[in-house]
């Protein structure tokens, strides 16, 4: 089945992990729109957690710049871009929204690609196995690269 | 002297069981939001009973400072 996941990873300013969930639609929506729609449902859930002082990082920079952005857009993407500005204001007093490399997203990435299988939403508590395995997966793939480097 | 080893015993036990839960504590900091407590909904019915409070383990706040909230969407079509 065709399905749109949203990955969401919180952590702490030394980079520990304090919170995650992951979302999905049984939809597949533009890129655009999803990651907007992501933006939209982290400010949801951590506006409900009632935690502010937030970096809030996407690796969209559509979503970014429309998120800074003042023009008005009536399209699907507008809307909920103008939806993530109202509730933004409205519930962050010390907390911006950054452009993030993708190779810096990667936990995100993983999360959201978990949640493509899940039909339910999930709230991780603890750091989710996948986000381990993935972990190790690129710390070994790092250190292949760093051994072959020092071969040749 | 069944005594005395007795009471060696069990308190051999006790240190045995002390030091499981240090070790416990010890551990939780790599999950340090999660915090242990104990609840104790009716301490008087649970005295009365004689069972042990439930334990559970209680997801905390993070102490002040700045969170990082990292977003991505993944899709799949089949």
């Amino acid at each position: 089945m065709n399905r749109t996941g949203i990955g969401i990873c919180v952590r702490d300013d030394d980079g520990a992990f304090v919170l995650a969930k992951t979302l999905s639609f049984k939809v597949v929506h533009s890129i655009n729109v999803g990651e907007a729609l992501g933006l939209y449902y982290a400010f949801e859930w951590l506006s409900d957690m009632q935690l502010d002082h937030v970096n809030f990082g996407t690796d969209s920079k559509t979503t970014h710049d429309a998120f800074h952005s003042r023009k008005v857009d009536n399209f699907e993407f507008g809307q909920i871009i103008s939806a993530c500005q109202s509730l933004f204001s409205t519930h962050f007093t010390n907390s911006r929204v950054e452009f993030i490399r993708r190779q810096t997203n990667e936990v995100a990435h993983a999360l959201a690609r978990e949640a493509t299988l899940l039909d339910s939403p999930v709230t991780y508590f603890n750091p989710p196995r996948l986000l381990t395995i993935s972990f190790l997966m690129k710390f070994y793939s790092h250190f292949l690269l760093k051994k072959k480097g020092s071969n040749m | 002297m069944t005594v005395d080893r007795a009471r060696v015993m069990i308190e051999e036990w006790q240190n045995a069981q002390e030091n499981g839960r240090a070790n416990t504590n010890n551990v939780l900091p790599a999950v340090y939001r999660l915090q242990q407590s104990v609840v104790q909904n009716d301490s008087s019915a649970a005295n009365n009973s004689g069972s042990h409070p439930a334990h559970q383990l209680q997801w905390q706040r993070p102490p002040r400072g700045r969170l990082k909230c990292n977003i991505d969407v993944d899709s799949r079509l089949l």
